[in-house]
């Protein structure tokens, strides 16, 4: 019986200082003069890069099985369909 | 009676990699359910600000950065603590389980603290949607206001989860205490482990939608 894989000790801390690194550079970055679009795109695309550090490595998703792995990508999928759904209406408005 | 430990599985299982399996299913279906549950309101957000965008980044210089950075940054120093917990768990350290539930508790309790800190100065600046907020100082009043309702829908929503989930962690602690957990049995820990990354989560796209909108 193998032990469940999972996140050595050290690599929570280096995902926890790349999490606090993001945040620096999303504060840094709020006050830089880009335009809107750019903002958004740099505040968002960071908060998606932490998720994903989040996830797969403190939610331990990236050691999961396919079936757990299938029920936590579930409600993104459901998200992505609300958003997707909501906006190809309003967007498209003349 | 007996209660779930380490020498325990209830019946319905047939070993404890099962039970930890089917209550990994339950959380994750569970935490679908809070996506689809925040998601709402981000998407109403999303649709007014693209409406609003003027009113709303107006209305977002209103808010403290500073504040909602630093708790940014309290709230991922606590999902660190609770991954540490759980990891500790997977060795068998009880000891070290307690320690980092408390730490885990601790930044939690200085999140909503500080947030609470947080409403009172957004109360003194009239901020307040029908209780107290001054259209005078906008100049898209109707916007700042509906920005100003679902920042409190949003983060008094957040709130109310970051208080369960303290409860739970508190349960957790008095649980590790009567020697319920080890490295056989811990289930409950990862369970209440994936629900507060959750929450730290939903703080993580809350943060540059309420308090980053540049003009």
């Amino acid at each position: 019986m193998g032990a469940q894989k999972r996140p050595e000790r050290s690599t929570l801390y280096w995902i926890y200082a790349s999490l606090v690194l993001l945040l620096i550079l999303t504060a840094i970055g709020a006050k830089l003069p880009l335009g809107a679009g750019a903002h958004d795109v740099f505040a968002f695309g960071i908060s998606i890069a932490k998720t994903i550090l989040i996830v797969s490595i403190f939610m331990e998703v990236r050691y999961d099985k396919g079936i757990v792995r299938a029920f936590a990508g579930a409600g993104l999928v459901w998200l992505a369909l609300l958003f997707l759904l909501t906006f190809s209406d309003y967007l498209t408005r003349p | 009676m007996p209660r779930e430990s380490a020498s325990h599985i209830p019946e319905q299982f047939e070993s404890r990699a099962q039970q930890e399996e089917a209550d990994a299913l339950g959380i994750w279906t569970f935490l679908s359910t809070e996506i689809l549950f925040f998601g709402g309101l981000i998407l109403s957000y999303s649709v007014y600000r693209v409406s609003y965008h003027a009113g709303f980044a107006e209305a977002s210089q209103h808010l403290y950065f500073w504040i909602g950075t630093i708790n940014t940054f309290i709230l991922l120093t606590s999902s660190l603590c609770m991954a540490l917990a759980v990891h500790s768990i997977h060795d068998g350290d009880v000891a070290k389980l307690r320690r980092y539930l408390v730490l885990t508790f601790i930044f939690g309790a200085a999140f909503l603290g500080l947030k609470l800190c947080e409403y009172y100065l957004d109360y003194r600046e009239h901020l307040v949607p029908s209780v107290n907020f001054d259209p005078s100082h906008f100049l898209h009043p109707h916007a700042a206001e509906l920005f100003l309702f679902l920042y409190f829908a949003m983060t008094g929503l957040h709130a109310i989860h970051m208080t369960l989930g303290l409860s739970a962690l508190t349960y957790l602690y008095f649980r590790a205490r009567r020697g319920d957990f080890s490295q056989e049995y811990h289930s409950p820990v990862k369970v209440v482990g994936l629900y507060w990354h959750f929450v730290d989560i939903v703080w993580v796209f809350l943060y540059p939608m309420l308090y980053l909108i540049n003009n």
